[in-house]
């Protein structure tokens, strides 16, 4: 990016992505972020949520396109991993500009 | 519900996290113990192609006792996950390395085994018992310190510089005895983390599954 560009316009606070904001899915979301795909426990493990809490997250998550359910067989035993699909990371790399945009802002001032 | 959002530590921690169950430290534990039963039959005067078959057995039955750890007893427990395809080229250029040192270890382990039995013509190219002890703690010890660099385990750091120092006083004090104490030093603290890591982590019960109905 060169200087002479346009920077775009700020972000508001109406602008945020609210599926995004949830802690507890903005958890869910950064610990997949990191990885290719994870399975149910896996998820569990890392962000210290219950079963039903986590699985109405993905389930939130899954409906708005940012969550890809596979279905796989490991030892001929179904076996689900969970992996971000593309508007999940954009969505998420969105939300952390978005983030450090309004931080700069509030020190700014 | 953990609240770090730091992206680079979140990967980390998962990394860890699959590390500190104490087998890979188990696992190299019981190759240093592998090595001392193999010399301890020398002393029983057993055949060295027989010593040699029961070395590569021990060698194969730790190979299947940490590949069977982390099949049935950690991932189970943590759950899967394919980490980045940053780690899994960590992982190849590990293995192309250690292919290396494969294969320098066989010409070095020749080399050693032709300079011993012809003491007066290559036997005069080799170093003195203390020189080639500190060669060999080195050449062992970095092998190991570049599988903690890869596998960026920081007490991968420590195995290598037990591993240095058992390989390097076995051969200035010519006392194998030292891999018992060598391979107990990384052996006991892995039943301590494995210990640890079962008591953190129980196995979580059956309904922890997407695979079920109305999940």
């Amino acid at each position: 990016m060169t200087s002479q560009e346009p920077s775009l316009p700020p972000p508001q606070l109406n602008d945020i992505d609210r599926l995004v904001h949830e802690p507890s899915r903005l958890m869910v979301l950064a610990n997949l972020y990191v990885v290719d795909s994870a399975d149910f426990t896996f998820l569990m493990n890392q962000t210290g949520l219950t079963w039903g809490n986590l699985s109405s997250h993905l389930t939130k998550l899954e409906e708005a396109g940012y969550v890809r359910v596979i279905k796989e067989f490991v030892d001929r035993k179904p076996h689900t991993m969970l992996s971000l699909t593309e508007a999940g990371r954009t969505a998420f790399q969105n939300y952390r500009q978005q983030m450090q945009h309004f931080i700069q802002a509030l020190q700014s001032e | 519900m953990n609240a770090s959002l730091d992206l680079k530590n979140l990967e980390r921690k998962a990394w860890v996290s699959y590390h500190q169950d104490g087998l890979f430290d188990l696992y190299l534990g019981l190759l240093l113990f592998c090595i001392a039963i193999t010399n301890s039959l020398l002393e029983v005067g057993l055949d060295s192609w027989l010593r040699y078959l029961i070395f590569f057995i021990l060698l194969g039955g730790s190979w299947l006792l940490f590949w069977a750890g982390k099949r049935f007893i950690t991932t189970p427990r943590l759950g899967q996950v394919k980490f980045s395809a940053a780690r899994r080229k960590r992982k190849v250029q590990l293995a192309i390395i250690m292919s290396f040192f494969v294969l320098l270890n066989v010409l070095l382990l020749f080399l050693t085994i032709g300079a011993r039995n012809n003491p007066d013509t290559w036997g005069r190219f080799m170093p003195q018992a203390e020189l080639f002890g500190l060669f060999v703690g080195v050449y062992v010890g970095s092998a190991v310190a570049l599988i903690a660099y890869f596998k960026d385990i920081s007490r991968g750091y420590y195995m290598a510089l037990v591993y240095a120092v058992t390989f390097a006083a076995v051969e200035i004090f010519e006392n194998p005895a030292l891999y018992w104490i060598g391979g107990a030093l990384i052996f006991i603290p892995g039943v301590v983390l494995f210990v640890r890591f079962l008591q953190r982590h129980p196995l979580p019960p059956s309904e922890v599954t997407l695979d079920q109905p109305g999940a």
